[in-house]
């Protein structure tokens, strides 16, 4: 931009007009760009919470059901085949865990990464029903398990596919972002052209004092300028000012004559 | 040339709104196909949990058409899963067994029949308004029926339903940041070399051609800058060789004569507006997730609820604000206004800085209050500025800019800071932020000329300037009968009981905040006309703050004719509305009634003073409410705050028609 705020003359206004506006119309579609992927994002990854949640859901209560017939998790045998069906079965699952109050685990299917704050997500827990976390390689979903004393003795965390979630939301980010340049693209050409058509009435005026103040200290007769869209104050101060430089100048050539006489 | 811009402001509204609609469209088609695959994935995961518990029924012997309880079931399932609006299961031939209520299904007969007909070929289909998932349910060795979960098929319609409000919020803010930014585009190309060069005409006129225009960046009108200056520079090149050569100057004419090139400069206070915009809008990034940041801090050590803790850098802040406000006025009429907002806004930079970086809560109030002083200096700057350099014609104008200027940027950056933190993070916000606020000083630094109050008063702060003031009868008045009422009504009503209402209502957050930006947007967009009609009225304008009053008063009593939401809206918008209307002529009023006591005082003193005394209705508005509330409930409340809006609004217009009575007209100081 800096060349073109340079006072150059060759710029001419709708130009000058034409891409700052451009630029602003552009930061402002960007930005609306920017909240609809926001909050496409956000959806698409409440949809995937609320699908790993109905697998979640399900778990938990193989667990509860377990737990109140005083089968714990490790003793329960259906578990480790619940938790292998629902990763096998369910689209992008990379693990499911079932750990105790002590964040230690139990049962567990797929390979879940080592470090996990689960243990503070369970000590946070108290009336929650679930909570959202992720670490480098996926997202997850954690469901706290009561025992028949209404107590959270554990939680079951299924781990899904943190890369598939980010290329699914990266692809749409690039797509708006196709829209956004379309748009600008378009938008640059319309405001450009319309700044044009506005302006140039302005810029034929614009050019025409121009060229009376170039010739501010001729011999020419001062001009008789019309400004309909500058106004009469600049009409009137142009003729006005060449007027009075011409004069000044013919003071001071006199005064140099009185003196070198 | 105002016709010109007008038709450049309708060009760039109505391509931006194209362009709006048309990212918003075309995201909205993407978002269709990818997102319903998603919500139909859930579906799938639905109807396949609830085939697995039905198929165990059925492996344990139990016959198909003999499953107990299993509506109850059903019925569960589906209030565990809102989206969904059937399950249904059938026999392979198509007959409804088990269900659940089907009574509010548009069309249940027409979906039984499509079901009879259901040939199991596709998994999701287009049945009515509903997209069906069908789910196999298997016995002990063949298919015995299928399972079939509804949900209404427009998905995105009732997404885009959800998000239409925040789409809706950030296209008015993209169009409030876009015009702040054109109205500095077109003040920079034409209304401020326009006033230059006017300005340099008349010197000329005298034979001043001692001084020549500013450079000009931007190719508008300034362009003439140019040929002019080349004009003035050759005159003065001449007159200094005739002076070195011992030549006499010619009478009426004066020179350049020893190369000070000192530039005409206009002021247009449009440069200050930009600088109070950027400004107001970097503080208010941290808004709407500022509470979030300060709990980061909270120990339960402190001994103190979260909820109290939250708010305690918050009222730090604003207390500092407050007090600075006088002290920053008598400062700024000391050192000008340059300096004064240069300063305030690189001691705001400071302070936003040094708050990313916080790392205990003793920290962060410190830090909060360095940042509220710098806050408060460009506050009472910008607002002096104003009055000072906008025509006494046009003063009421110039105070609803103010006003639009400060809701525009407060509105803006706190929509905004809530998705930048979401991607940056607190402390990169927080940098940001600073990061604007010092484009504000510098920008101020290099726009600004050295301007000093005309009714500068260079001295400190003294009890006598608040005794002048106070004991003046029209800044009484005012302040005691209009502005502190107002203040009441802002904080007490707005702030206070708006969010309770709403909350006791089951209304969410975001919904309560989507309400009170219409307070804001209120203010934006009908104070400057309003002010435009107030100006024309002249001596009358002080009607216009009555007529404020009786209409905040009115709009306070909506929800005791209008219940639930749509009360709370059309009072907060009616309070806007109100404000817009009476808020604004009273900078002017008192200017205009106490222009002997103001220029005794300083203009940016008055104005920190009023601005101070002012936060009165602030501090006591919510503690009002609050007892009145408890006291008697949310409608008696603010039948009272009514009732306190109108008598105040009748005395302030009877004791200023008494006065005007008794001393004959008044003159515009």
């Amino acid at each position: 931009m800096a060349w073109l705020l340079s006072a150059r003359r060759s710029a001419p206004l709708w130009l000058r007009l034409g891409l700052p506006i451009s630029l602003i119309i552009a930061l402002a579609i960007g930005f609306i760009s920017f909240l609809n992927y926001y909050n496409y994002r956000k959806t698409y990854q409440q949809l995937n919470v609320a699908r790993i949640m109905v697998v979640a859901r399900d778990l938990r209560q193989a667990i509860e059901s377990g737990l109140n017939v005083g089968l714990r998790p490790p003793n329960n045998t259906q578990l480790a085949t619940a938790l292998t069906i629902a990763k096998g079965h369910t689209d992008g699952v990379r693990f499911a865990v079932v750990i105790d109050e002590a964040a230690n685990k139990l049962v567990e299917v797929g390979e879940a990464g080592a470090k996990q704050d689960w243990l503070r997500r369970l000590q946070h827990a108290g009336e929650i029903v679930s909570w959202l976390g992720e670490d480098a390689d996926t997202y997850q979903v954690g469901l706290p398990f009561r025992n028949s004393f209404g107590v959270i003795v554990g939680a079951v965390v299924l781990g899904y596919d943190k890369a598939a979630i980010d290329r699914a939301t990266a692809a749409m980010e690039f797509t708006l972002f196709v829209d956004w340049i379309r748009a600008v693209a378009l938008l640059t050409a319309l405001t450009v052209l319309g700044i044009w058509w506005l302006t140039r009435g302005l810029e034929s005026e614009l050019i025409q004092a121009e060229r009376a103040l170039a010739h501010a200290l001729a011999d020419a007769p001062a001009p008789d300028l019309r400004f309909p869209v500058l106004g009469e104050e600049i009409a009137r101060g142009i003729p006005e000012f060449i007027v009075r430089s011409r004069a000044a100048a013919v003071e001071l050539e006199k005064n140099t004559s009185k003196s070198v006489q | 040339m105002k016709d010109l811009q007008r038709r450049l402001v309708v060009l760039v509204s109505g391509l931006l709104l194209l362009a709006a609609v048309f990212v918003s469209y075309r995201a909205g088609e993407h978002f269709e196909s990818s997102l319903t695959q998603r919500r139909l994935g859930v579906e799938t995961e639905i109807g396949r949990s609830v085939a697995v518990v039905v198929e165990k029924a059925l492996a344990f012997g139990v016959p198909f058409d003999q499953l107990a309880d299993t509506e109850r079931f059903l019925e569960a399932v589906k209030f565990d899963n809102p989206g969904v609006d059937y399950i249904i299961i059938t026999t392979l031939d198509g007959r409804l067994r088990y269900s659940t209520d089907l009574s509010q299904i548009s069309n249940a007969a027409g979906l039984r029949g499509a079901l009879a007909a259901w040939n199991g070929r596709e998994r999701t289909a287009h049945i009515g308004k509903y997209f069906n998932t069908a789910t196999a349910l298997n016995g002990k060795e063949r298919q015995l029926g299928w399972l079939h979960l509804g949900e209404r098929a427009n998905i995105i319609e009732q997404l885009l339903r959800d998000i239409v409000f925040d789409i809706l919020t950030v296209v008015v803010v993209a169009m409030l940041v876009t015009f702040e930014l054109m109205r500095l585009l077109f003040a920079a190309t034409f209304k401020t070399p326009m006033l230059a060069i006017n300005e340099f005409f008349t010197r000329i006129a005298n034979g001043d051609f001692r001084r020549t225009l500013a450079r000009d960046l931007f190719g508008g009108i300034g362009r003439l800058n140019r040929s002019i200056n080349a004009t003035v520079a050759e005159l003065n090149t001449r007159a200094r060789g005739r002076f070195a050569d011992g030549a006499q100057m010619p009478p009426g004419f004066s020179f350049d004569l020893a190369g000070e090139r000192g530039t005409v400069r206009a002021i247009a206070v449009e440069n200050i507006r930009w600088s109070f915009f950027l400004l107001i809008f970097a503080e208010s990034l941290s808004l709407s997730f500022f509470p979030i940041f300060v709990a980061q801090f909270y120990d339960p050590a402190f001994g103190l609820p979260l909820h109290v803790v939250i708010g305690i850098p918050i009222t730090v802040f604003m207390l500092a604000w407050a007090l600075t406000m006088p002290f920053a006025g008598t400062w700024c009429d000391r050192v000008g206004y340059r300096l004064a907002f240069s300063v305030g806004a690189a001691m705001t930079t400071i302070g936003l800085v040094l708050t990313a970086y916080s790392t205990s809560l003793a920290d962060l109030l410190l830090w909060r209050s360095i940042t509220a002083v710098g806050y408060g200096i460009v506050y009472v700057t910008t607002q002096a500025y104003i009055t000072v350099f906008v025509s006494t014609e046009e003063g009421t104008q110039g105070q609803a800019m103010f006003l639009a200027s400060f809701f525009t940027g407060s509105l803006s950056g706190a929509a905004i800071g809530g998705i930048l933190v979401d991607r940056l993070g607190f402390s990169t916000t927080f940098l940001l932020s600073a990061g604007l606020s010092a484009t504000a000083a510098l920008y101020v630094l290099r726009a600004l000329g050295n301007e000093i109050g005309r009714t500068v008063a260079r001295k400190s702060l003294l009890l006598a300037d608040f005794k002048a003031l106070l004991r003046h009868r029209h800044f009484a008045i005012v302040t005691f009968l209009s502005a502190i009422p107002a203040k009441v009504a802002l904080a007490g009503f707005l702030y206070y009981s708006v969010p309770l209402y709403l909350k006791g209502l089951g209304y969410s957050q975001s919904i309560t905040g989507r309400v009170m930006m219409a307070y804001g947007l209120a203010i934006i967009l009908i104070g400057p006309m309003v002010a435009r009609l107030a100006d024309r009225a002249r001596t009358r304008r002080w009607r216009f703050i009555m007529l404020g009053g009786y209409a905040a008063a009115l709009a306070m009593m909506v929800p005791l004719l209008v219940e639930n939401m749509k009360g709370a809206v059309i009072a907060v918008i009616g309070l806007g509305v109100a404000h817009a209307i009476g808020v604004s002529p009273q900078m002017t009023l008192i200017n205009d009634r106490c222009g002997e006591t103001i220029r005794e005082v300083g203009q940016a003193t008055a104005v920190g003073i009023f601005r101070l005394v002012e936060r009165i209705g602030t501090i006591t508005g919510p503690i009002l409410l609050g007892a009145m509330i408890a006291l008697s409930g949310f409608m008696n409340a603010f039948a009272v705050l009514a009732l306190i809006t109108f008598a105040t609004t009748t005395l302030f217009a009877l004791l200023l028609w008494w006065s005007d009575r008794a001393t004959g007209p008044v003159d515009i100081a």
